[in-house]
């Protein structure tokens, strides 16, 4: 990633800052929407000085506990909520999916290839000149014209992904693990991933599992309670972030409650960031 | 950030209404998928979209005309004719109101992970209502000249006043589901003022009856407007223009009403995923 320039640069976080009010009853988060600060209500802090630029064709993979922040700040970078302060500039279509939001299940499978598309922005040619690939890379035989509520829930997903690694933006967030479906389809899963990348794509991967990441991403950002502790290459941070995780799983709730984790805490003897 | 609350209220209503209008034909097939996905698992389907209206209304039909044989309110018409021709775009209203103002609430995990249009939100609501709408025009209007009206050019008026009333809707859809998306209550508040909106917007009985003053207070309610609009061009020939007071009155209502809702929407706009 050292030949990185400024102009590949895809997505440039400043310094942003994302705060949820949070009222004790629903009166007071109601006065608290209309009449901003003059109502004290306590404040969840989602995101806090978060910087970072992401470029174009890498795939960066989000870990953190949750909580951290992570859905927060992918929501954000997709355009579907705004940072309560700090700036973001986003170069280009960016969409984030969640495999099973907008899917009906009264549907069929190619129906909701449709649905789902016209929901995300897509024009009905548009969709039409997708919709051979997803069909074939869901793989679901005569299924697809079967209404979804018969699928099993592997189905369910491979479609949803399906639709999600063949649409055609220049940012893909994916919020979610790639588990599903056999090994072909995440060998399959995997081809599509590296296409992307090589189409100078930049995909944004937000999952609990360590082996996926190491698999598939460029780059690796932990959260922790909405700061970004570390951004760096894959193996380095996955081993930092591997040791944090196994020392987290010893400790009791409240000792939980009070780390803050640093890179240098976790980082292995052989290992400089 | 800040530039969208200085915006003027002009600026604004073009937005949205630019919005819509670029969102428009995805608007209606989405609609037309979640109608479908309505009757998912139906063995008639979409066969029902023509089976309700024409149930309900051979219902109406029959106790009214059939068994309770009763007398118009107005002119040489039955009773189950004057009836359906406000009952039937009341429905509408009233659906179209209560699915519109819970549109964005009842969106809100598709909202909060897909990129959606919001101002398309209330407006596909609506769309869906005047679908099934739609079709009960189509059965009715035959239905009528069976029953001895005599087709006339003036119940073309029926479209205007569909169009009018589609504004009404989409206007007040943009401004109660902001509302609602923020403070849920208001279906519940909503709800008492749509039975009462049933029975003083000439629905089932004719204002007409009323002393003149109670008439001009009842005919302020736009829906009184439509609803009366309906039955005259249906039923009785009125032209659309022939009140012209009223036409006039009716759309700086519905203008008005857009700039509030307009104003609303944009303000709790960015509020909404992180409420709903």
């Amino acid at each position: 990633m050292e030949s990185q320039n400024s102009s590949d640069v895809i997505i440039r976080i400043n310094q942003i800052l994302k705060i949820y009010p949070l009222g004790d009853s629903e009166l007071k988060r109601l006065l608290d929407l209309l009449f901003p600060k003059h109502y004290s209500v306590a404040n969840y802090v989602a995101l806090q000085n978060v910087s970072c630029e992401f470029y174009r064709g890498e795939i960066v993979g989000l870990v953190g506990l949750n909580g951290s922040g992570k859905s927060t700040l992918s929501r954000i970078i997709a355009g579907i909520t705004s940072p309560t302060s700090g700036d973001i500039d986003v170069q280009g279509e960016c969409s984030m999916l969640s495999t099973n939001s907008g899917m009906n299940l009264q549907l069929t499978g190619r129906e909701n290839i449709y649905y789902k598309c016209l929901l995300l922005g897509f024009t009905n040619n548009q969709i039409r000149a997708m919709e051979n690939d997803i069909i074939e890379f869901a793989d679901i035989g005569v299924y697809i014209d079967q209404p979804m509520r018969t699928y099993s829930s592997g189905m369910r997903s491979r479609l949803g992904f399906a639709i999600s690694i063949n649409l055609n933006v220049d940012i893909l967030i994916i919020d979610e693990a790639l588990a599903v479906g056999d090994a072909n389809f995440a060998i399959r899963c995997k081809e599509k991933m590296m296409q992307f990348k090589q189409d100078k794509k930049t995909i944004l991967f937000v999952s609990h599992s360590i082996a996926q990441m190491r698999d598939f991403c460029d780059r690796i950002i932990w959260l922790h309670k909405g700061k970004i502790i570390g951004f760096g290459p894959t193996p380095e941070m996955l081993s930092i972030y591997g040791n944090f995780i196994q020392e987290f799983n010893h400790l009791g709730k409240e000792q939980r409650e009070l780390l803050t984790p640093t890179l240098m805490s976790y980082q292995p003897d052989d290992i400089k960031i | 950030m800040n530039e969208k609350h200085h915006e003027s209220i002009f600026r604004i209503m073009f937005l949205v209404i630019q919005e819509v209008w670029r969102n428009r034909k995805r608007i209606l097939k989405l609609a037309l998928f979640e109608k479908k996905a309505k009757q998912g698992g139906m063995v008639l389907g979409s066969i029902w979209d023509f089976l309700n209206p024409a149930l309900q209304i051979f219902v109406y039909w029959f106790v009214f005309s059939v068994g309770l044989k009763m007398t118009s309110m107005r002119g040489e018409v039955p009773y189950s004719l004057w009836m359906m021709s406000g009952i039937l775009p009341w429905f509408w209203i009233n659906g179209s109101i209560v699915l519109a103002t819970n549109s964005i609430c009842v969106s809100s995990s598709i909202l909060q992970n897909i990129k959606f249009s919001l101002a398309s939100v209330p407006v596909k609501a609506v769309v869906i209502e005047w679908i099934n709408h739609l079709w009960t025009i189509c059965i009715l209007v035959p239905v009528m000249f069976l029953l001895g009206v005599h087709p006339r050019w003036s119940m073309l008026g029926v479209f205007y006043y569909m169009f009018a009333g589609g504004c009404f809707l989409v206007a007040f859809g943009i401004f109660s589901s902001a509302i609602n998306a923020v403070f849920r209550d208001f279906l519940q508040i909503l709800n008492p003022i749509l039975r009462l909106l049933f029975y003083v917007s000439s629905v089932i009985w004719s204002i007409d009856s009323l002393a003149p003053k109670m008439q001009t207070i009842l005919r302020l309610n736009p829906i009184t407007y439509i609803i009366e609009g309906y039955r005259n061009s249906l039923l009785y020939s009125v032209g659309i223009f022939e009140n012209i007071g009223s036409v006039i009155y009716f759309w700086i209502f519905v203008f008005a009403l857009y700039a509030i809702a307009c104003k609303i929407h944009w303000r709790l706009r960015k509020n909404f995923i992180d409420v709903i």
